[in-house]
């Protein structure tokens, strides 16, 4: 038996006592409630909606103390999910052509000077790499839009991981400044440090973990069927 | 219900069922069991997401009357873990049931 709009309106009321964050874990719990409910409106049960309510929330969920616990686990399983998941993908591409590819790019690396343009271009072209995964995360999960404040699971910890490869580029561009960061005469340089055969190993992974990151998105995309973004 | 046997639960149901969500396993168990035996959804929520976190299950969701439904099912390594899990359960109650000194139930 169905429930109405002013019905699903005071559970979702009921359920803003719950310090839930991410949208997803509140839509598998919402629904579970409402589902319960809505069972035991058909078979027969003649309670108000706040009694059954009460019911399912202390009885079957252990309170706010339970559900609090189940949306943690959930957010813990799916980081854990995720880290698994982009380190899968990291090892499928490193494969035999991947290989041909760093150990080439590493040749080229060796035969080019120790220069500030060399290591300039390599910055550029890890800043692409890097960037490029962080770009598509954001077009492509921008489809998820949560509600009421709250955040999307998917799109913090995927675009957390599509992420990374720029925060990478930023330690890489500063940790050589450190020790002139806090002379009153500090200016930022690039700094030559790296030899071109490192940048270019570096590049080589960046280039993967991007590809990684990007089939990460891809994979967690698919589990939305038929999905309006608004429902979500 | 011992320690361990509810991810073997839910691993069961999902091979015969292919797809179920959350209030669908708690339900199934129930029927199944004829009310002896009930998950809390407290229980079964961190082992679903435990699981799912272990690359046993994948998850989908779908949208029914109006509301976001998350689906799980097993993946291949879930398939496989099925199997494994059941043998490992049946082996215990074989030595449960020399350790006790149980007859098996002839019905």
């Amino acid at each position: 038996m169905k429930l109405s709009y002013w019905e699903m309106d005071y559970i979702h009321g009921r359920m803003k006592n719950y310090d839930i964050k991410f949208q997803e874990i509140y839509n598998e719990l919402f629904d579970h409630i409402v589902t319960a409910i809505e069972e035991r409106r058909a078979a027969g049960d003649t309670n108000s909606l706040e009694r059954m309510y009460e019911d399912v929330a202390k009885k079957q969920f252990g309170s706010y103390s339970g559900i609090e616990k189940i949306a943690k686990s959930y957010e813990a399983g799916y980081r854990e999910k995720v880290r698994k998941m982009i380190l899968a993908n990291f090892r499928y591409y490193i494969n035999f052509r991947s290989l041909v590819f760093i150990i080439a790019l590493m040749c080229i690396g060796f035969s080019l000077p120790h220069t500030n343009l060399i290591t300039g271009i390599f910055f550029i072209a890890i800043f692409a790499a890097a960037a490029y995964s962080s770009l598509y995360a954001y077009i492509k999960l921008r489809a998820i839009k949560p509600k009421g404040g709250k955040m999307s699971l998917v799109y913090s910890y995927t675009g957390g991981q599509a992420n990374f490869p720029l925060i990478f580029l930023n330690a890489l561009l500063w940790v050589p400044q450190l020790p002139n960061i806090f002379s009153d005469h500090y200016k930022f340089k690039l700094t030559n440090i790296y030899y071109p055969v490192a940048l270019a190993l570096m590049l080589a992974f960046m280039i993967i973990y991007s590809l990684s990151c990007i089939r990460l998105c891809k994979q967690e995309l698919k589990q939305f069927i038929n999905v309006d973004p608004d429902t979500l | 219900m011992l320690k361990g046997t509810l991810q073997t639960i839910i691993l069961k149901l999902l091979e015969d069922n292919n797809r179920m969500y959350g209030y669908e396993i708690t339900q199934k168990v129930k029927e199944l069991t004829t009310g002896e035996i009930m998950l809390t959804e407290g229980a079964l929520y961190p082992a679903l997401h435990k699981l799912e976190a272990d690359g046993s299950l994948e998850t989908f969701t779908e949208v029914v009357d109006g509301r976001a439904r998350k689906y799980y099912r097993l993946t291949e390594q879930g398939g496989n873990e099925v199997k494994s899990k059941l043998s490992e359960a049946q082996a215990f109650i074989d030595q449960l049931q020399l350790l006790l000194n149980l007859k098996p139930v002839v019905k």
